[in-house]
C-alpha cells in the first residue's frame, strides 16, 4: 500500500494514523513539485487531479474520507451496529470538514497577513471552543473517556488526534491552543491518554506547517 | 420519522428522495426564520446549531452525510463490501462535498448579481463539464449504466439525483446546463431514467433557489 500526498499534515494525516495503528505495511509518498505534476496528470493514478490517493493491490483509491472510511473498514474501526458507525461518521465529518476545514479555509487559505490574524482570533474566540465543547460532550456521554466512541479505536479517533498533530500541538499554534484546552478537562485527558500510542510516530513526525 | 431543513434542497435532499424511494413515511420539516431559531437553540434537537436533522423515535441525527450513510444502512442502500462501499463513498463525496458546494458558494455568497452571473458562466465552462466527465466515466465503467455503482440504488444515486434537482434540472438553470448533458450521453440517459421513478415526487416539488 501507498499513501500519495503532500507534504503537510491535512487531509492525509487520519490515513497515516489510522495504517500506523493497524501496523499495516505501507509506503508515506510525499509528492511535491515536478512529482506532483506528473502524479496529478496520471488520470489513472490521479482520477480527479487531488491527492490524498490510496494505491492498493495496483487500484488507485481518491478522496480523502472515501479512502479514510475504507481503510476504517479494512482494519476493523468501522462499526458494524449502524448506530455506532452513525456516531462514528457523525464524529468524522463534524472533526475533519466543521472543525478543520474551517480553519483551513479561513485562515491557511488567505493570503493577506492581517486578515490572516483576524480570522485566527476570531477562531480562538468561537470556533476552537465550540469545537472542543462538541467533542467534550462526546466524551462526557461515552462508556469510555478514552475513546470517541465505545472504548476501542474507531475512525474518528484518527481524525481527533490530526487535528491534535495539525493544531493543539503544533509548534506554530499550541501556545494560542493549550490553554483553550484547559478548559475541557475530557477532552485534554483524552489525548493524553491517546498519544502515548503514538510515541514513535509523533517523535518521529517530518515538520509540516500544516 | 421527520428531517428538519430549510425550505431548500441543498444538503436534505438526498435524505429526502431516499426515504421517498424506500416508501418510508417521514415529515418534511421546513424551517425558517423563528422556527429555525427556536430548533437552533435547543441543543438536544440541534447538537451542532446545523440541519439536516433526521428524528426517529425520539433520537435527532445530525449531520446530512452521517444520516444519508445510516439511512442507506438502514434501507439497504449503502453496501456491506469494502471495495463497493468505497465506490459509493467516493462519488458520493466527488458529488456532495466538490460539484455541489461549488456551486452553492457561488450562488449564494456573490455580492452583486453581476458576479453571480460571472461566476456561473465560469462553472458553466469548467465545473459542470469535469463532473458531468467523472460521472460519465463511472456510468460506462460500471456493470449498469442505469445507477452509478451496482445495479441498484444506492445514496450516491440519491445524492446525484438531488444534484440534478438542484443544478441541472433548475429552472433557473436547466437552459444553461441541460445542453452540456448532450456531451455525456450515458449520464443524459441515466438523469432521465432515474428521475421518472421520482416522476410524482419531482412534479411536486415545492420551488426551491437551490
Amino acid at each position: 500500500m501507498k499513501l500519495y500526498y503532500f507534504d503537510v499534515y491535512g487531509r492525509g494525516e487520519p490515513v497515516r494514523l489510522l495504517l500506523t495503528h493497524a501496523k499495516a505495511e505501507w509506503e508515506d509518498v510525499r509528492v511535491t513539485g515536478p512529482t506532483w505534476q506528473e502524479f496529478k496528470a496520471d488520470k489513472d493514478k490521479c482520477k480527479y487531479g487531488q491527492i490524498p490517493v490510496l494505491e492498493r493491490d495496483g487500484k488507485y483509491y481518491s478522496q480523502s474520507l472515501a479512502i479514510l472510511r475504507y481503510v476504517s473498514g479494512l482494519h476493523g474501526y468501522y462499526p458494524e451496529d449502524l448506530e455506532l458507525r452513525f456516531q462514528a461518521d457523525e464524529l468524522t465529518d463534524l472533526i475533519a470538514e466543521d472543525f478543520a476545514m474551517t480553519i483551513v479555509k479561513k485562515v491557511f487559505f488567505v493570503k493577506d497577513e492581517e486578515e490572516k490574524k483576524q480570522e485566527w482570533s476570531k477562531l480562538l474566540e468561537e470556533h476552537f471552543p465550540k469545537h472542543f465543547g462538541f467533542l467534550e460532550e462526546q466524551l462526557k456521554g461515552n462508556s469510555s473517556n478514552e475513546f470517541l466512541i465505545g472504548d476501542s479505536y474507531t475512525m474518528p479517533d484518527f481524525v481527533l488526534l490530526s487535528t491534535y498533530i495539525s493544531h493543539i500541538n503544533h509548534p506554530n499554534r499550541k501556545d494560542d491552543l493549550q490553554p483553550i484546552l484547559e478548559n475541557y478537562p475530557l477532552l485534554k485527558a483524552y489525548f493524553e491518554a491517546r498519544t502515548p500510542d503514538f510515541k514513535d510516530y509523533l517523535d518521529n513526525l517530518p515538520e509540516c506547517s500544516g | 420519522m421527520k428531517v428538519y431543513y430549510f425550505d431548500l434542497y441543498g444538503r436534505a435532499e438526498p435524505i429526502r428522495l431516499l426515504l421517498t424511494h424506500a416508501k418510508a413515511e417521514f415529515e418534511d420539516v421546513r424551517l425558517t426564520g423563528e422556527s429555525w431559531q427556536e430548533f437552533k437553540a435547543d441543543s438536544e434537537k440541534c447538537k451542532y446549531g446545523q440541519v439536516p436533522v433526521f428524528e426517529k423515535d425520539g433520537k435527532f441525527y445530525p449531520q446530512g452525510g452521517a444520516i444519508l450513510r445510516y439511512l442507506g444502512g438502514v434501507h439497504g442502500y449503502y453496501p456491506e463490501d469494502v471495495e463497493t462501499r468505497f465506490t459509493v463513498d467516493e462519488i458520493t463525496d466527488l458529488l456532495g462535498s466538490d460539484f455541489g458546494p461549488k456551486i452553492g458558494q457561488t450562488i449564494f455568497y456573490a455580492k452583486s448579481d453581476e458576479e453571480r452571473k460571472e461566476g456561473f458562466a465560469k462553472l458553466v465552462e469548467e465545473h459542470y463539464p469535469k463532473f458531468f466527465g467523472f460521472l460519465e466515466k463511472q456510468l460506462t465503467s460500471n456493470s449498469s449504466q442505469e445507477f452509478l455503482v451496482g445495479d441498484s440504488y444506492t445514496i450516491a444515486d440519491f445524492v446525484a439525483i438531488a444534484a440534478y434537482i438542484s443544478h441541472v434540472q433548475h429552472p433557473h438553470r436547466k437552459d444553461q446546463i441541460e445542453p452540456l448533458l448532450d456531451a455525456t450521453p450515458t449520464l443524459k440517459a441515466y438523469f432521465d431514467t432515474r428521475a421518472a421513478d421520482f416522476k410524482d415526487y419531482i412534479d411536486n416539488l415545492p420551488e426551491c433557489s437551490m
